[in-house]
């Protein structure tokens, strides 16, 4: 076990890099080199009641409720990142928790395999921060969440047990599935030391594109135009900036065979031109650029304040001009009904004033998820919604996993 | 190893409540016609489709709102009577056996579509609708729900969630999980639970995902809200015939080698393709070793050259035919063949049991080599059908009940596939579930600690033990 030397590529840090949040320091940045010293690691927290954070690659950890502790220890995954198993022939890959998404993806190209997430900050995010806070990005559209692609996990539970969920196979219905549960649960239940994921072939073509619409009702009715081809794509997004400003930049991803994708491909543009003649097609460079910022305002990355909602899907483009009334920039997944706003960080005011005029917005049961709250709210405003009667199940759930409370105390839905 | 046949439900620890005051309160609470007590009446729900086990209930009950049912978990947890949810009964693990002196809560009344939202692409079901019926309501607007297990024109929805059901079209399509989006939950202490909802997900815990696939042991789900799925734009099926299954279950690795996943990727044997045509007569090769089905959707340029790949990869794995069916009616004969395929070993025996593990698809011919051996071993009659690209193996178990001999040997069997299957690196279930059937085979797939987890978590939905004890953990 070791110190790790810095934990964080994108995270919340302070000054010298060591991981914070809501302004407390890490005590301490311990690295465990494999999954028994994070058990007995956790076993010693669990004794002395002492706080317990587990940290990927930082870029997600802003999400949730404030910390409810004075001092903690940040559990940094880099000790575990040696291991990489791809069973093509399988459709799986098992990897240590530690490894960098992108890292994962490479190994995986090369085995002609591929997996249908595409995180934010790929370079920087490990595979188990990724699973632990469900950080899908535009293919969401298309593929589902991560959750729907993780098969089997390993972790450390609050009790200092090592524990192991689901089956490496595509398809199991042996026990409760607690992978589902601990994916996207932010390490308040367990540190997941493993991860198995079901891949696919990797798509022999694909084409994205990016069309700029001059605003964002016309992005809107870019994308009902694309209605009979959507299910043929394999994303669409729109990314924007306020709600008549811009630009506005219509996404869509296309893989497949080579034919299929021409096809498809080709009934995109003339669907677009056709319905949309203000609609300009723009070059791929675009696209990728485009959709990296979608996905960073997906999780509340470099924003000052962020919220996501996830409402019926033909609801959902409803949410925009509320969202991004005062120019935010903003991303909507369109076939997931997911919509997601952040202001951009240095105006304290700004942010503030974000939150206050969304607070009300969106009341139970619509589920909606604070990404990044200014200080002024944290602890104030809920960072989950749409759980107001599940929390005595939710406490529940969590003492089953960690009795004693050292995994991210109080950053769960109701600080639990 | 797994449930021995006429082994009883396990009762739970506590001493069995009065049946006939509970049966009395029932009866106040959802008048007589809802409440069954009569010999013939509880022999009716004695079990559900795993033939091994039978316990009749102390009463069966079938509400008609999701408050009578909350009503009557309320009565049967303040006389700690233990209650198991029940759909259809086409459960093939025993998942809705009752226990001793327990109130069955049939779904059955509960059976309407509520709301279909097309521009939302989602159906608000009660838990007693079929699954079939979904589809049916909305295939004139260009959707349907995808997961399509074998039983679909007879199982409900509440079964499918409470088993996370798949069927052949998951291998693209995903199972039951990936397609609900909320529940109305009633909880074991009788209060209602709404989770989820027409959004694609919550922005916390996935507590819709833990409930499906729970086994009806965390409360009784009484409405589902379900994603539905355009219909695909075009479709290939094919069906490759070949002398041998070890050249079928090579080729299934072969074809999502070669970059295609197919929506369905499904093998038959000699044994139950004979019976398929004894039953139906479809016209498929009497002399074939066995026959996979592979259908491939999307685009009209993908799915021909995907179909196209398929062809020359089973011809390259020695496939001594390869037809595309040519038209609507030859499709519907390829399903007809594949979803009846296991009704048709009626035909072959007194009774069936479906095995349901599941291994890595790379495993396929040697585990199936060795399920054959442990048949013979055995001494017992053993066919195939199954969904190949999921490396779900089926193998139904062919005897007759009434030999006790026969059935210790299938009992012996059965828990050598399940062992096989979890040496090879798989699952004791791909979808049928855990129930009573492989419950004891839990400790051979999981360790004490992970067991010990899933018991807590059981514990935070159903702190009293009452909501369908005995099932899934040992």
């Amino acid at each position: 076990m070791t110190q790790a030397q810095t934990a964080t590529a994108n995270g919340d840090t302070d000054h010298a890099g060591v991981p914070a949040l809501c302004a407390v320091r890490a005590s301490a940045v311990i690295a465990p080199g494999s999954e028994q010293e994070c058990a007995e690691l956790i076993r010693d927290c669990a004794g002395r009641g002492a706080a317990i954070v587990p940290w990927g690659g930082g870029t997600c950890m802003h999400v949730g409720e404030p910390l409810r502790s004075a001092a903690f220890t940040a559990l940094s995954l880099s000790g575990m990142a040696d291991r990489i198993t791809v069973q093509a022939s399988d459709s799986l890959v098992t990897c240590a928790a530690g490894v960098r998404f992108a890292q994962l993806a490479d190994a995986l190209a090369e085995e002609g395999q591929e997996l249908p997430l595409d995180p934010p900050q790929a370079a920087h995010a490990t595979v188990g921060g990724v699973a632990a806070s469900d950080a899908y990005g535009v293919l969401r559209s298309a593929h589902g969440s991560v959750r729907d692609v993780v098969v089997a996990l390993r972790m450390v539970i609050g009790t200092g047990e090592v524990v192991a969920a689901g089956a490496k196979v595509v398809k199991n219905a042996a026990g409760y599935d607690t992978c589902r549960l601990v994916t996207g649960s932010r390490g308040t239940l367990a540190v997941i030391t493993e991860v198995t994921f079901r891949t696919r072939p990797r798509a022999r073509s694909q084409t994205h594109l990016a069309f700029r619409v001059p605003d964002a009702d016309a992005s809107v009715h870019a994308v009902r135009s694309l209605s009979s081809v959507q299910a043929d794509t394999a994303y669409m997004a729109v990314v924007g900036r306020g709600a008549t400003e811009g630009p506005f930049t219509l996404l869509v991803g296309v893989s497949g065979t080579t034919g299929h994708v021409q096809s498809v491909t080709r009934n995109v543009r003339s669907l677009v031109a056709s319905g949309n003649p203000s609609a300009v097609e723009h070059d791929p460079a675009l696209s990728d650029e485009e959709a990296e910022t979608g996905r960073t305002i997906l999780h509340g990355i470099n924003a000052g304040a962020g919220i996501r909602v996830i409402l019926p899907p033909d609801q959902a483009h409803h949410a925009i001009p509320k969202l991004a009334s005062h120019g935010e920039e903003w991303v909507w997944l369109p076939r997931s009904g997911i919509v997601a706003a952040r202001t951009r960080p240095g105006d304290p005011a700004r942010d503030a004033s974000f939150v206050s005029r969304l607070a009300t917005e969106w009341p139970p049961p619509t589920s909606r998820l604070w990404l990044r709250l200014p200080d002024t709210h944290a602890g104030v405003v809920p960072v989950f919604g749409g759980y107001e009667s599940a929390l005595p199940l939710i406490r529940a759930i969590k003492c089953a996993f960690d009795p004693v409370g050292v995994l991210s105390p109080g950053r769960l839905a109701g600080a639990l | 190893m797994h449930q021995a046949p006429g082994r009883p439900v396990p009762a739970g620890t506590r001493p069995l409540p009065d049946a006939g005051q509970v049966v009395r309160e029932l009866r106040l609470l959802l008048g007589d016609d809802a409440v069954l007590t009569s010999p013939a009446d509880l022999g009716a729900y004695d079990g559900d489709a795993y033939p091994v086990v039978r316990q009749r209930p102390a009463a069966v009950v079938l509400p008609s709102t999701t408050e009578q049912v909350a009503g009557v978990v309320r009565l049967c947890s303040r006389y700690r009577t233990p209650f198991v949810p029940r759909g259809a009964g086409t459960g093939l693990s025993g998942g809705a056996t009752p226990s001793p002196g327990s109130v069955v809560v049939s779904l059955a009344r509960m059976n309407r579509i509520l709301d279909i939202d097309i521009p939302n692409k989602r159906a608000v079901v009660q838990a007693g609708c079929v699954n079939q019926a979904i589809t049916d309501a909305v295939r004139a607007h260009g959707l349907h729900y995808a997961p399509d297990p074998s039983s679909q024109t007879v199982c409900t929805i509440g079964g499918n969630i409470a088993e996370n059901a798949g069927g052949p079209h998951t291998l693209k399509y995903g199972v039951t999980v990936n397609h609900v989006t909320g529940l109305r939950l009633v909880l074991p202490d009788g209060s209602i639970l709404d989770l989820g909802g027409k959004g694609a997900e919550a922005s916390g815990l996935d507590l819709v995902g833990i409930v499906v696939g729970s086994e009806g042991t965390f409360g009784i789900v009484t409405e589902a809200t379900l994603q539905l799925t355009p219909l695909p734009g075009h479709v290939r099926a094919l069906l490759a015939v070949f002398d041998s299954v070890e050249q079928c279950t090579a080729c299934v690795v072969d074809i999502i080698g070669h970059g295609v996943l197919p929506c369905a990727l499904e093998m038959i044997d000699r044994t139950i393709l004979l019976a398929i045509e004894d039953a139906f007569r479809l016209g498929f090769p009497r002399d074939a070793g066995a026959v996979l089905t592979v259908e491939v959707d999307g685009s009209e340029a993908g799915v021909e050259e995907e179909a196209h790949t398929v062809r020359e990869v089973c011809l390259s794995h020695s496939a001594r035919d390869v037809k595309v069916a040519a038209t609507p009616a030859e499709r519907a004969a390829l399903w007809i063949a594949r979803k009846k395929g296991v009704g048709t070993t009626g035909r072959l025996a007194k009774a069936i049991i479906t095995q349901d593990g599941a291994i890595p698809r790379s495993k396929l011919p040697q585990v199936l080599a060795a399920v054959s051996a442990r048949a013979a071993h055995h001494g017992i009659r053993v066919c195939n059908i199954f969904h190949a690209g999921d490396g779900n193996l089926h193998p139904c178990v062919l005897f007759d009940q009434s030999d006790p001999d026969e059935a210790a040997r299938v009992h012996a069997f059965n828990g050598d596939v399940l062992a096989l299957c979890v040496e090879a690196g798989g699952t004791i279930t791909g979808e049928h579930g855990v129930g009573l059937e492989k419950r004891d085979a839990m400790s051979t797939m999981f360790s004490q600690a992970d067991l010990a987890l899933m018991g807590r978590v059981r514990r935070a939905f159903d702190p009293a033990g009452i909501c369908n004890p005995g099932k899934m953990l040992p």
